[in-house]
């Protein structure tokens, strides 16, 4: 089979959630010795089809779950295959985590497999993380996102803290918030210099503040 | 108090999963999923034994801001304006309730997304269905008694810090059900629920959000 039909059957099976689809497409894209960052591109394809999908609520959150995990499956044995990495471009880096005191971590979980699925170096912290060890984080790896959720009224309040702290430490690493009590007034308040609503648009909300900084993954 | 698990629940819960899950345009649950809550059913069926405490505690004073128990005082003036209009018999309830870890332990062992979001949403529909079930049968001791009560009503919500919680774990024996807080005063296993509800022979007022005037409030209940 040539290249680009397989190609455009892993798009698919990644955008139908076909899990024996994806099998064996991602099989034959391999045995193929098709190009990585070709079979990469595709697996991006369809999972951005599902998002857009999704923000116009043609498709659901699990829809976009399968998909998820089917990328992140697709990308790790695309890494296994992979010897040579040079000429690849250096990713964007993010540090993720929940603040303190707040153990919701399934919305941060999503994002974080998110970022990783668009090719950004993804440092988890988990949940309920202290802020001196978001500081700590940021002043050893300085990473280009600062990315922190909180899903509860109660301990977003520690966000501003954080925030104001990480731009002193880190100026040019740019701080995205997101979770349930918040939104694009509140996440400007604290001093954020983005917001994500959700899953669906974190990608365009991140590239939007990243802006023109060229190390960026192209969206399709 | 031990919550069985019947098969009115894990049939409701199954509705409720099934809900969650449908797709938007032919509202199908897709195959996919099929085999994740099968799994997640069986773990509810077999292995999750909910429990939960309760106890009436009289109401000793009150003010706009604040309602007096004898574990402590309860700092929220919507819900001390629910209370200051109910009359005779005036009566604190306080609740935990919990479905244990068994699915946060099956959650921790998933490594796709999928299956980690599906737990989720079972535990947090089951943790809700025990707790309508806890509440009701509080309801019929309550009638039993002419006592009419309010809705639940947890810390954390609306003008009630989470610090409330230290309020009702010290008018509760928490341990009996294995519940406890962390510092910061979250509850352990994660799929708990801890509140208060009026009790009184009038409680004119059921649902404080009635009282409130943040109409926009995403955890309004109208």
């Amino acid at each position: 089979m040539e290249n680009t039909k397989i190609l455009e059957k892993l798009e698919s099976a990644v955008f139908g959630q076909d899990v024996n689809g994806f099998d064996a497409a991602m099989g034959n894209a391999l045995n193929n010795k098709t190009d990585h960052s070709h079979i990469e591109q595709s697996l991006i394809n369809g999972l951005d089809r599902v998002r857009k999908k999704l923000l116009s609520n043609e498709s659901s959150l699990p829809e976009l779950l399968i998909s998820l995990d089917l990328t992140a499956d697709g990308l790790k044995r695309l890494k296994k295959e992979m010897t040579d990495t040079t000429g690849e471009t250096e990713p964007v880096t993010v540090v993720i985590g929940v603040v303190e005191g707040d153990p919701h971590d399934l919305g941060k979980n999503i994002i974080s497999l998110i970022y990783e699925s668009y090719g950004y170096r993804v440092t988890d912290l988990g949940a309920h993380v202290p802020k001196e060890e978001f500081i700590k984080r940021i002043k050893e790896e300085r990473p280009d996102i600062l990315a922190l959720s909180a899903m509860m009224s109660t301990t977003m309040s520690s966000m501003p803290d954080i925030i104001e702290e990480a731009k002193k430490m880190a100026p040019k690493t740019l701080v995205m918030v997101g979770g349930a009590p918040l939104d694009e007034r509140l996440a400007k308040d604290y001093g954020a210099d983005g917001y994500a609503e959700s899953a669906v648009t974190v990608i365009e909300e991140t590239h939007k503040v990243l802006g023109s900084r060229g190390n960026l993954r192209r969206l399709p | 108090m031990e919550i069985t698990v019947t098969k009115e629940m894990v049939n409701l819960l199954k509705d409720r999963i099934h809900e969650t899950c449908r797709t938007p345009d032919n509202r199908r649950v897709l195959e996919n999923m099929a085999k994740p809550i099968q799994a997640v059913l069986e773990i509810v069926e077999t292995k999750v034994k909910p429990q939960a405490v309760y106890r009436m505690l009289p109401l000793l004073t009150s003010d706009e801001k604040k309602v007096m128990t004898s574990a402590g005082a309860i700092e929220s003036r919507m819900f001390a304006s629910l209370v200051n209009r109910c009359k005779n018999n005036r009566q604190i309830i306080f609740m935990i309730a919990t479905i244990g870890d068994e699915l946060e332990k099956g959650l921790c062992s998933k490594h796709d997304i999928l299956s980690q979001w599906i737990y989720d949403v079972t535990g947090s529909e089951l943790m809700e269905i025990v707790a309508d079930e806890v509440e009701n049968r509080i309801k019929e001791i309550a009638e039993q008694q002419q006592l009419e009560l309010s809705l639940r009503f947890s810390p954390g919500y609306c003008d009630w810090p989470l610090k409330g919680q230290q309020v009702i774990f010290s008018g509760l024996d928490a341990k009996k059900i294995n519940v406890r807080l962390t510092p910061h005063k979250m509850m352990i296993p994660k799929k708990s629920i801890s509140c208060i509800m009026m009790s009184a022979e009038s409680v004119p007022v059921k649902n404080q959000c009635l009282l409130c005037s943040k109409k926009q409030c995403p955890y309004r209940r109208s």
